[in-house]
């Protein structure tokens, strides 16, 4: 558990973060679905994100961009299993409680995903940041902190392992 | 036919439709050291935590075949809530089907004493072919990264106290890539397998192991053909921390005990690693953080997990594992399955939604 869960009215968080968090909420949940696999968890995995910026915003705030530590994180935990299989079982706690339903994604979705999931954890993560968060090239490197040619090693690797499987499934 | 660029950005829209409805909501946060104490004056209200909706439904499947036949090879297994001592209920038992082939498995070795006790310090070996995701976790850690001087460069150890890693990118780009990670192994001794590591295109292997120490495991470290199940178990939502306890059982494994501590160590944080007994058989208990995991072997192909977060007493939570009648075991796999494709991989159909 992370300690005792509160809410804090946006009076009183700071309005940078609230911001921050309010503009940067759905990319990081969509960030966290496609890498964990999981409707049910990810939003909870992107949550744990945003809890550990918080706790250190004073620092992170500085950040030239936040948005790519927060994304850091939650693709990390998203790649963990435990912390992968702690979100989906607080996530289902809730829902009961629910109103929404994340949808399902169609079949051909669902495949890439899965697929993109079997990858190296980081060619996975690459693909995730490049076509789902529409990042480029450099913006990946400052997030995953590694070098652009280490993206696009990544991103090449990745696409031809992807290009055989689907060659190998005869998926047209 | 689709190029792999629209594939992928076929599957990005799909993903953005997806959580594009997400409802907006104010962040839920727990309490912050330090800032929100020196701002607590300040905090217009401290209100319960947000009821946040995720994920789907929770759904009957009430005469579906596969059910029984799916999980009846697996021990039968549950917690006895009424002995935890807590407001425990059955969230959900999820059948975790087999675990598809690894396109490029890494390689793991593990070494340990096998006369030493299942608590003892451990040796992993992995060879990633593909450069290697160590140290992917929490990566705001990597200050106390130390360069480490080996014959091709430079590897970087990463000391966390009971657990720690020295990664060695051997190729450039990102080629091949060994990792030594040690638990309740001393720094000095992890360095001196480093300094008697010996590779080429097909692996590592070790010169240099401390007295004692013998090839526990040796193989790929996700094997085809592991088949799990998982059983989720928490307190009510409330306004405090929730507690969790998850068992997974897996079974079909080689050697799955050795092969499934590994699966611990990349997530880093140990912070106490001792032998007990779970069910009457020796277990390890590991401590990452806010979390307690036990591991012990409970046949000798399955292995199991227990997860256990935010009790006070996980010792307990462990204690008061049973073993159940058939009816019992099948029932928890009927009524509490969740919807969510991705993460069950089930392909029985939902027929009933849950209020």
């Amino acid at each position: 558990m992370t300690g005792e869960a509160v809410a804090i009215e946006s009076t009183s968080m700071s309005e940078d973060f609230q911001e921050f968090y309010s503009r940067e909420r759905r990319a990081v949940v969509g960030l966290a679905y496609v890498l964990s696999g999981s409707r049910s968890g990810a939003e909870d995995l992107a949550q744990e994100a945003f809890i550990a910026a918080f706790r250190r915003w004073d620092e992170i705030s500085g950040y030239d961009d936040p948005g790519a530590w927060v994304r850091r994180v939650a693709a990390n935990r998203a790649t963990s299993w435990i912390r992968r299989r702690a979100a989906e079982t607080r996530a289902l706690l809730r829902i009961k409680g629910s109103d929404f339903t994340m949808p399902v994604l169609d079949a051909e979705a669902d495949l890439i995903w899965r697929e993109v999931r079997r990858l190296p954890t980081r060619q996975a993560q690459t693909i995730a940041l490049r076509y789902l968060d529409g990042q480029e090239v450099s913006e990946i490197a400052e997030t995953l902190q590694c070098s652009v040619n280490t993206v696009h090693t990544h991103l090449r690797r990745a696409k031809e392992r992807l290009a055989r499987r689907f060659e190998d499934k005869e998926i047209s | 036919m689709k190029t792999i660029d629209e594939r992928l950005e076929y599957a990005a829209t799909e993903a953005r439709q997806a959580v594009a409805h997400l409802p907006s909501r104010t962040a839920k946060l727990p309490g912050r050291p330090n800032r929100v104490a020196r701002h607590t004056a300040q905090l217009v209200a401290l209100v319960a935590l947000i009821v946040v909706a995720v994920g789907g439904s929770l759904v009957l499947f009430d005469g579906d075949p596969d059910v029984a036949s799916g999980v009846a090879e697996f021990p039968r297994l549950a917690l006895d809530v009424d002995a935890v001592g807590a407001d425990l209920s059955l969230v959900f038992a999820e059948d975790g089907a087999t675990s598809p082939q690894p396109a490029q498995p890494n390689l793991l070795d593990v070494y340990g004493d096998p006369s030493a006790g299942i608590s003892s310090g451990r040796i992993f070996v992995v060879t990633d072919f593909d450069g290697s995701d160590y140290l992917r976790n929490e990566p705001f850690n990597s200050p106390g990264v130390v360069p480490v001087s080996v014959p091709t460069g430079v590897a970087y150890l990463h000391d966390e106290g009971l657990a720690s890693v020295i990664l060695w990118q051997i190729e450039e780009d990102h080629g091949l890539a060994v990792t030594i990670q040690g638990v309740g192994i001393n720094t000095a001794t992890l360095l001196d397998v480093l300094a008697g590591i010996q590779y080429d295109e097909t692996g590592a292997e070790v010169d240099s192991l401390p007295p004692g120490f013998t090839l526990l495991y040796s193989g790929p470290t996700r094997t085809e053909g592991e088949r799990k199940v998982y059983i989720h178990w928490a307190t009510p939502l409330g306004d405090g921390p929730q507690a969790t306890a998850t068992l997974e059982l897996h079974q079909g494994a080689e050697a799955p005990l050795e092969r499934g501590r590994y699966t611990i160590t990349p997530d880093a944080g140990i912070s106490a690693i001792s032998e007990t007994q779970v069910l009457a058989k020796p277990a390890l208990r590991m401590e990452l953080g806010d979390v307690v995991v036990f591991q012990w072997l409970q046949s000798p192909t399955v292995y199991a997990r227990l997860i256990v977060l935010g009790f006070s007493d996980a010792d307990g939570v462990a204690a008061a594992l049973r073993e159940v009648d058939d009816a019992t075991w099948e029932q928890m796999f009927r009524n509490e399955r969740p919807t969510d494709p991705a993460s069950t991989e089930t392909t029985a159909a939902p027929t009933t939604s849950s209020p």
